[in-house]
């Protein structure tokens, strides 16, 4: 059982990295800008192939290995999870590694060819975006949160009731196997966390507001199209996460005060099928929709203006990841090379925002 | 509507930005009340400083083409703008002057430069595509 969701993590894990520039921009290339007039740059391209070549290969060597490994060693279960976390950061550090290669040979093409030179670097807004964006409203993530604070009024009306050991953790099979003495502090830091999650998700969908929208200048309309599409399905994502990890977390919280309703069958079934509907749901974001909405048709496509290009932003991208721009006023920005968003960390708000969540989880599981 | 900016021209970036606006206000792409958005929002699809944006609104609210509302954001101005008074006309004239001056420098003669001004209010009409 462990062995089987770890292995197609993995396996996730290793198509997901392995295939990334097929789910990105065209006009990113391992981090770097590339104008439209060189996205077909042989280079590049071949680049692009050796980098999910060699990827998928060193990955599948690596799961075969641990299919092999765990089936046959028949390890005691600490070593297998140990070793199970310790492949996907190896197969993770490996290609994280390799895209360092490539966004280096990628930019020194990019300057040695001169691609920028003769070009008008412009900027291109649609006055109407905020007006055209359409996002699950605020008050749809709010909801949840209300739900998560009913339950912790809930637990301190019926704190004589609960148990006087509280589970803090739960195996593979739905058995606690974690307890903290119970005091009015561990019996609503199940909640409480959950309470921490749902508020990552809400800024998530709300941040998308204050995020700048690069469009493409000559490809305006498709790129508008697509980056409105892309927020949409970030949004709902982002839905469809908090309301799973509600239930979850909510179920097992109900359990501890109603063991009457507890099920070992619903106990490991339900964070397992939420799982997998996770790696599925995000599978087909990756693939269906794209980065910043890249692999959605537009019909009628705009022209292409050979002389106009997107402004290059390379100088603010340390290494291709990191966004790093004290102007920008956007918090969250879309990734160049992920599917996804990261954060620019030229602001300080970025930092509080990126830290307040972690420190507080870590903080509350410290505390029990 | 689209606005492009240029990040390489000699003309300021809260210029361009105001400049852009007018004409659009000229193709009825923004209408009278219509709302743009926050200074806040502009800066980040602009990549720019927030100052920048501040900048253009305040240049337009100045001409009396927008309106800057507290809490409610930035809007077109919703009265209809009337046409220019003879002092305003006056002073566009005082501005137009060097340039039709420079013209004249350069040896264009009256039916070149009108014709100059004609292309120019034919090309804001219809926009850039």
């Amino acid at each position: 059982m462990i062995i089987a969701l770890f292995g197609f993590i993995l396996l996730f894990i290793t198509v997901l990295q392995a295939f990334m520039p097929k789910f990105l921009k065209p006009t990113e290339a391992f981090g770097v800008y590339i104008p439209d007039s060189h996205v077909k740059d042989p280079v590049v391209m071949k680049l692009k192939s050796r980098y999910t070549t060699f990827v998928f290969t060193f990955g599948i060597i690596i799961f075969i290995g641990y299919l092999w490994w765990s089936l046959t060693q028949n390890p005691p279960e600490e070593i297998l999870v140990l070793v199970s976390v310790s492949t996907q950061l190896t197969t993770l550090i490996m290609s994280i590694g390799y895209y360092f290669v490539m966004h280096f040979r990628v930019k020194k093409r990019k300057e040695s060819e001169k691609w920028l030179s003769g070009k008008s670097e412009v900027r291109v807004i649609d006055v109407k975006f905020q007006e055209k964006l359409k996002l699950i409203p605020r008050v749809i993530f709010i909801i949840p949160m209300i739900v998560t604070v009913g339950l912790i009024i809930y637990t301190f009306m019926k704190y004589d009731q609960m148990p006087e050991m509280i589970p803090t953790h739960w195996g593979p099979t739905g058995e606690a196997d974690a307890f903290s003495e119970k005091t009015y502090f561990s019996v609503i830091a199940l909640p409480l966390i959950l309470l921490v999650m749902q508020g990552m998700f809400l800024m998530m969908s709300e941040g998308m507001k204050f995020s700048g929208a690069r469009l493409n200048p000559s490809n305006k309309k498709t790129s508008l199209v697509q980056q409105l599409a892309f927020r949409k399905y970030t949004s709902l994502l982002a839905l469809f996460v908090t309301i799973g990890i509600t239930l979850i977390l909510g179920y097992f919280h109900l359990q501890i005060i109603h063991p009457e309703i507890s099920l070992s069958i619903i106990m490991w079934a339900l964070p397992l099928t939420f799982l997998l509907l996770t790696f599925v749901v995000i599978g087909i974001y990756a693939i269906k929709v794209g980065q910043s909405g890249s692999r959605l048709k537009v019909e009628g496509d705009s022209p292409l203006i050979e002389n106009k290009i997107a402004v290059d932003e390379d100088q603010y991208w340390k290494g291709g990841i990191f966004y790093m721009n004290k102007n920008d006023p956007s918090i969250m920005v879309e990734k160049r090379f992920g599917v996804g968003w990261t954060l620019n960390f030229a602001h300080p708000v970025s930092w509080i925002v990126f830290l307040i969540p972690l420190l507080l989880i870590f903080g509350i599981t410290l505390l029990l | 509507m689209f606005i492009e900016i240029n990040s390489n021209s000699d003309v300021p970036i809260y210029l361009q930005l105001a400049h852009q606006l007018m004409e659009g206000m000229v193709r009825g792409e923004l209408k009278p009340g219509d709302s743009l958005p926050s200074v806040r929002a502009f800066a980040s699809d602009l990549g720019m400083n927030m100052h920048t944006v501040n900048k253009a609104y305040h240049y337009l609210e100045e001409k009396e083409f927008i309106q800057i509302v507290a809490k409610s954001g930035v809007i077109i101005q919703p009265n209809n703008i009337p046409k220019a008074t003879e002092e305003k006309k006056q002073k566009l004239e005082a501005q137009l002057r060097p340039f039709v001056t420079e013209g004249l420098v350069h040896k264009l003669s009256e039916e070149e430069l009108v014709e100059m001004v004609r292309k120019l209010i034919q090309s804001i009409e219809e926009g850039y595509e």
